[in-house]
């Protein structure tokens, strides 16, 4: 084997690859543009909707067959349109109003029910607003109540509860995103390799180039060797792509999150050098995996078609384990090390979670890289059956 | 030279079984002189130059290229040969200079040396307005001389041609015989295959027919005439590939 070799087919795949625009788009554009469309839809849609809802004027439909006081005045402080209504459930039912209140009952201690169509996300926050409301008119009254009684008003609360996260903040975006990013780098990085690495095999094949590599002094495992490296460098790069987008859009999607008035959606971007540094080396055998499990299937393929035919079902089949990482509460144990993929999913989220063991980290790695190995001697043996290389 | 010894090549096909595509073929091809192996399609002449290459392995017999055996020293041999086809692609997406690095270099050239081989075939093939230009953007004609040039830019002492004209026009055709004469006259060893009978005449000095994996007849056109006692080309070629006779029962 010569190094000098395996360097003329790696530049030479490169510089072709760099040419194609499948491969251009499945490595650089997916990442680049998927990602921060994610982040944006969500900051957009989501956010966007709630604080919008928080000061929007809706109508509302009251029906008020007690004498209970105050109601409809203190929901129009509260900033909503108030009109008299026999049914506020149809009124919201018929879309005629936002939301509904009706207070029924004894004037003494009567029930207030609040219609809403909580399928819609305005409605939701906005019944949120009418109890808020009415809660500030329950505790005037009380307030009142016992000044009259000459009870004091400190009786009400004897004791304060307060609840304390102490998950730092890192940890708490690390269970979101991790779960995300574990995700999104094992679709990525096997979608980063598809494209190269079915353009070099069953792409040669079906243009008639092979022979001519074939018969040049390159040796096959060379050839092999120079093909699988340029699938690894491409879902590489993917992955790098993943995390450059990853981190730009987190970077402004939090902006978003920030004047959304959610506070305790307030992240950190949970990539300190340490971190970063693991999940770089943790990338590395996936990519090697990923690329030479691509490159060795591909190569059993005749056409470019065929080869799409044979890795897309495999793609969709190797991203359900990668859902693992969704699961909350799962901790990545021995056993889990050895399997591939969730393995790595697994891994990528409890190192953004900072909650990671070496044990967990290294029989990953390792069970990747055997795994990688396996793949690789896979794609030798392919590479040198003559039969499957001219396939017809 | 080449020294074919009982080349064999046979498949396992589920369906129909032992498929013999080359059976004990034979033959030597000198140095500044033309080989053709002349047959229909699917006789085993792609099989049988693909061996050679060292694409393929053989099942049994082996040959000597240049001195090295293609099954022992298949490296040794490819730094030897320069093998082309005639549907062989090219890398669509690289340009006839890019290519000719790429397979300057895989067979040890490189720095100057490298680019005034490269500039020499340019001039050669009259190819420098189409050298920079992706190849998909390029004629049939520019592709089948950057196919050539590509076969032959580490000058190697013998080329091997797998239908080297099949699918080209007249013109580009006549580039392609005439650079393997010149080749001849430099002294290379040229095996080609062929399935027209003209071609085999007109560029070949020794012709062997092949014919379902075995060679039929062996020699030099007189040779062949005198073997059938026909003179027309195409009664020849029947003759040798055994078909008249069915052709005179059915008649």
């Amino acid at each position: 084997m010569r190094l000098q070799t395996i360097k003329l087919i790696y530049l030479k795949e490169i510089l072709d690859l760099l040419r194609d625009r499948r491969t251009i788009i499945s490595m650089l554009v997916l990442p680049l543009l998927v990602l921060p469309l994610i982040f944006l839809g969500l900051n957009y849609f989501l956010f966007r909707s709630i604080s919008r809802a928080q000061d929007k004027q809706f109508n509302l439909a009251l029906k008020q067959e007690t004498g209970l006081e105050g109601i409809a005045s203190s929901l129009e402080q509260a900033g909503f349109k108030v009109r008299p209504s026999d049914n506020p459930r149809s009124a919201v039912e018929n879309k005629e109003t936002d939301l509904g209140v009706d207070v029924s009952g004894e004037t003494n201690s009567p029930t207030i029910r609040i219609y809403a169509d909580q399928s819609q996300l305005e409605a939701t926050v906005a019944s949120g607003r009418i109890e808020t409301a009415l809660n500030q008119l329950k505790e005037a009254r009380v307030k009142n109540e016992l000044q009259r009684a000459g009870v004091p008003e400190r009786i009400l609360t004897p004791f304060t509860v307060e609840k304390v996260n102490t998950a730092p903040p890192k940890k708490m975006s690390g269970m979101f995103i991790g779960a995300m990013i574990g995700y999104m780098f094992v679709t990525f990085m096997l979608m980063g390799a598809m494209y190269p690495a079915i353009d070099m095999t069953a792409g040669e094949k079906e243009r008639r180039t092979m022979e001519m590599i074939l018969s040049s002094p390159a040796g096959r495992v060379e050839i092999v060797l120079g093909k699988i490296l340029v699938a690894i460098t491409a879902s590489f790069m993917t992955s790098v792509m993943t995390i450059i987008s990853f981190g730009v859009s987190f970077f402004f999607g939090m902006k978003g999150f920030r004047s959304a008035r959610q506070p305790q959606l307030i992240m950190e971007i949970p990539l300190d050098a340490k971190t970063f540094a693991l999940i770089f080396v943790s990338i590395i055998p996936m990519a090697i995996l990923s690329a030479t499990l691509m490159i060795a299937i591909a190569t059993m393929a005749k056409s470019y078609k065929e080869a799409q035919s044979y890795l897309t079902p495999l793609l969709l089949v190797a991203i359900i384990p990668a859902m693992v990482s969704f699961l909350p509460g799962v901790k990545l144990n021995a056993w889990m090390a050895l399997i591939p993929i969730v393995n790595f999913s697994q891994l990528i989220k409890e190192l953004m979670l900072g909650d990671w063991s070496w044990i967990g980290f290294t029989l990953t790695l390792l069970s990747n890289l055997i795994y990688a190995a396996i793949a690789f001697t896979g794609a030798v043996m392919v590479f040198k059956n003559e039969r499957i290389l001219f396939r017809t | 030279m080449i020294n074919v010894k009982d080349l064999t090549k046979f498949y396992q096909d589920k369906k129909r079984g032992k498929i013999v595509a080359v059976d004990h073929i034979s033959f030597e091809a000198n140095n500044g002189a033309i080989f053709g192996l002349l047959g229909p399609n699917g006789a085993g002449k792609t099989t049988t130059l693909r061996m050679l290459a060292t694409i393929l392995q053989p099942t049994g017999g082996t040959a000597n290229i240049g001195g090295h055996d293609i099954v022992k020293e298949s490296q040794q041999v490819r730094r030897k040969i320069g093998f082309l086809s005639g549907d062989m692609g090219l890398y669509h997406r690289l340009t006839p200079r890019e290519i000719l690095r790429f397979f300057g270099r895989l067979n040890g050239l490189n720095g100057a040396g490298l680019n005034q081989r490269i500039e020499r075939l340019f001039e050669l093939f009259d190819m420098h307005q189409f050298a920079d230009s992706k190849i998909d953007t390029l004629s049939t004609g520019m592709r089948q001389k950057t196919a050539i040039c590509r076969t032959i830019v580490h000058d190697p002492p013998i080329l091997i041609l797998d239908e080297p004209t099949s699918g080209l026009d007249v013109p580009t055709a006549h580039v392609v015989e005439g650079y393997i004469r010149d080749a001849k006259v430099a002294g290379k060893c040229i095996v080609l295959s062929t399935h027209v009978m003209e071609e085999a005449e007109y560029l070949c000095d020794r012709i062997a027919v092949i014919h379902q994996g075995r060679i039929r007849a062996l020699g030099t056109m007189d040779d062949l005439r005198s073997m059938t006692g026909k003179n027309r080309l195409r009664e020849i070629f029947i003759e040798l590939l055994g078909l008249n006779e069915t052709t005179n029962n059915q008649g």
